[in-house]
């Protein structure tokens, strides 16, 4: 399980071969936090704006990116904000959006143990990972 | 005063420099459009500072094949435009 964040999610949204992602890294699962459903959006749009890129690639890239074409999938956990939160107060950032995608990569190495290790309960109740509803 | 092509000290168009047009563009906006105009100018401002603070941002290189957009141009710096678009929300 790795964790994307804007930068990655935007570039598979953007790149032609980006919907290749999960094989290109290995069959490993990308999820991100719901944040990442904010930034993407925002980020696309602003370069589009800054004529960084043309309004229609932007377009395509976020229809690509809400359809999940480029296989990121969104999970929450019921901890992620307030460990985000220590997070960016410990490395004196002062704000937390990176400290999201650190948190989650916190959460998803601690289900990766759990999963991998025979004498530990599957991860369920408070705490553990939920996909959300869609 | 009317200056001549490549003139160093300000940029002059007309009978007016750049500042004296925009000086009297702002006196013509309503309150709304001077705030508009405000807020915009102020986030393009922060992004840029954002830019400058953090400087070219070090891309890893990509695989054989990849780094091209849907549309056929190279990838934009995407790294950059993510600090950037966190630095002025």
């Amino acid at each position: 399980m790795l964790v994307a964040d804007a930068a990655l999610a935007v570039e598979l949204s953007l790149d032609r071969l980006g919907e290749q992602a999960d094989s290109a890294l290995g069959g490993e699962e990308l999820v991100a936090p719901c944040l990442l459903w904010s930034e993407v959006p925002s980020v696309l749009s602003e370069m589009a704006f800054r004529g960084e890129i043309s309004r229609d690639l932007a377009t395509q890239a976020l229809e690509r990116f809400l359809t999940g074409e480029i296989h990121v999938a969104e999970r929450r956990h019921v901890e992620l904000t307030m460990t985000a939160w220590r997070i960016a107060s410990e490395l004196g950032w002062a704000k937390t959006y990176d400290a999201e995608y650190l948190a989650m990569r916190g959460f998803s190495i601690l289900a990766s143990s759990r999963s991998t290790c025979a004498c530990a309960a599957a991860p369920t109740g408070s705490g553990s990972w939920s996909r959300h509803p869609s | 005063m009317l200056r001549c092509c490549g003139a160093p000290a300000s940029i002059t168009i007309s009978a007016m420099t750049t500042k004296e047009r925009l000086h009297r563009l702002v006196d013509e906006l309503s309150d709304r459009e001077a705030e508009n105009t405000l807020r915009l100018l102020d986030a393009r401002h922060q992004g840029e500072q954002a830019d400058a603070e953090a400087g070219e941002t070090e891309m890893a290189a990509l695989p054989h094949g990849w780094g091209e957009t849907l549309t056929g141009e190279p990838m934009p710096n995407v790294a950059a435009a993510v600090r950037r678009s966190r630095a002025t929300h």
